[in-house]
């Protein structure tokens, strides 16, 4: 039981009196307190619950972004997925560095991309291009927060 | 302000193109290169929308921002936020000229990905940002 400083059960309150003692401000103070904690937990486990739909969102949306670019011509050759908050996730696609500085090539994919978020609407997935390069350091990518990587290339 | 005065960012964007042409000139800082045309293009465009009428993040009604930093202030007390995405997102709502907007993504994707190449730029990516700071620069300089 939660220490208290309301240990006088005999202190009035205006018009009414104190008649019992089964049930006290100890008794209300360790209910509340149990039931932040429990209140606490089940938010956790809604946040956990949303970012993991956030993610599943991202990852099926970063697929379609890999397939409309095919379907312009542009290789995805790595893809990396990285959660900024609760609403709002990032994709990087490495492209193949010839479609990459191809400028019709890498605009169309920048209007693919909002296409693809536009779709989308529990959360908000922005797309990064860059081109691929025999220099990539994948552990800088994955220091800035991205730590899923696309496994289906 | 006089027709002859510019607000600061145009300036400081002025002052950020220059660099960017004598780093070019030198020929051995692609890095550098890349960095200082994005941050002349961000001035550039941070010039262009703001003052401007935006939806106010918090209020939802439209209000006036005079400057970005003010927009960016209603905003991060929101959520956590980052000043490139938020400058972002407005150019691509409010910016007109498309080849404005996918001139602005080419440069921002060029500077914050060198880091992932161990800051080796090439002659590419050089090319792609110069071109697209040309295309910034005429913009808001109404050329």
């Amino acid at each position: 039981m939660v220490e208290t400083k309301t240990q006088n059960k005999h202190k009035t309150l205006l018009d009414f009196d104190y008649i019992g003692d089964s049930f006290g401000e100890d008794d209300m103070i360790d209910a509340y307190l149990k039931g932040k904690v429990d209140g606490e937990k089940g938010y956790l486990e809604t946040l956990k619950k949303e970012i993991f739909k956030g993610l599943q969102s991202s990852a099926l949306s970063s697929s379609l972004f890999k397939e409309k670019l095919k379907g312009i011509g542009v290789d995805v050759m790595d893809m990396y997925l990285r959660i900024i908050d609760f609403k709002a996730f990032e994709c990087l696609a490495i492209i193949k560095d010839e479609d990459f500085y191809t400028k019709d090539k890498r605009w169309t994919s920048y209007d693919i991309s909002k296409m693809v978020n536009s779709g989308i609407d529990d959360i908000n997935l922005n797309f990064s291009l860059m081109p691929f390069s025999d220099d990539v350091k994948h552990e800088t990518i994955t220091s800035d927060g991205y730590y899923f990587k696309y496994n289906n290339v | 302000m006089s027709k002859e005065e510019h607000s600061p960012p145009f300036e400081h964007a002025l002052h950020n193109f220059k660099a960017y042409g004598k780093l070019k000139e030198i020929g051995e800082f692609n890095d550098w290169v890349v960095t200082t045309s994005f941050y002349s293009a961000l001035k550039f465009m941070e010039d262009k929308l703001f003052p401007g009428d935006y939806i106010h993040p918090k209020k939802g009604i439209q209000d006036t921002f005079k400057s970005f930093d003010l927009y960016f202030r209603a905003c991060s007390s929101l959520t956590p936020t980052n000043k490139h995405r938020v400058l972002a997102n407005l150019v691509d709502e409010h910016i007109s000229d498309r080849s404005v907007v996918n001139s602005y993504n080419d440069l921002k994707s060029a500077c914050h990905t060198a880091r992932y190449i161990n800051y080796k730029v090439g002659e590419d990516r050089v090319t792609m940002c110069s071109e697209a700071i040309e295309i910034i620069k005429n913009f808001c300089c109404g050329v």
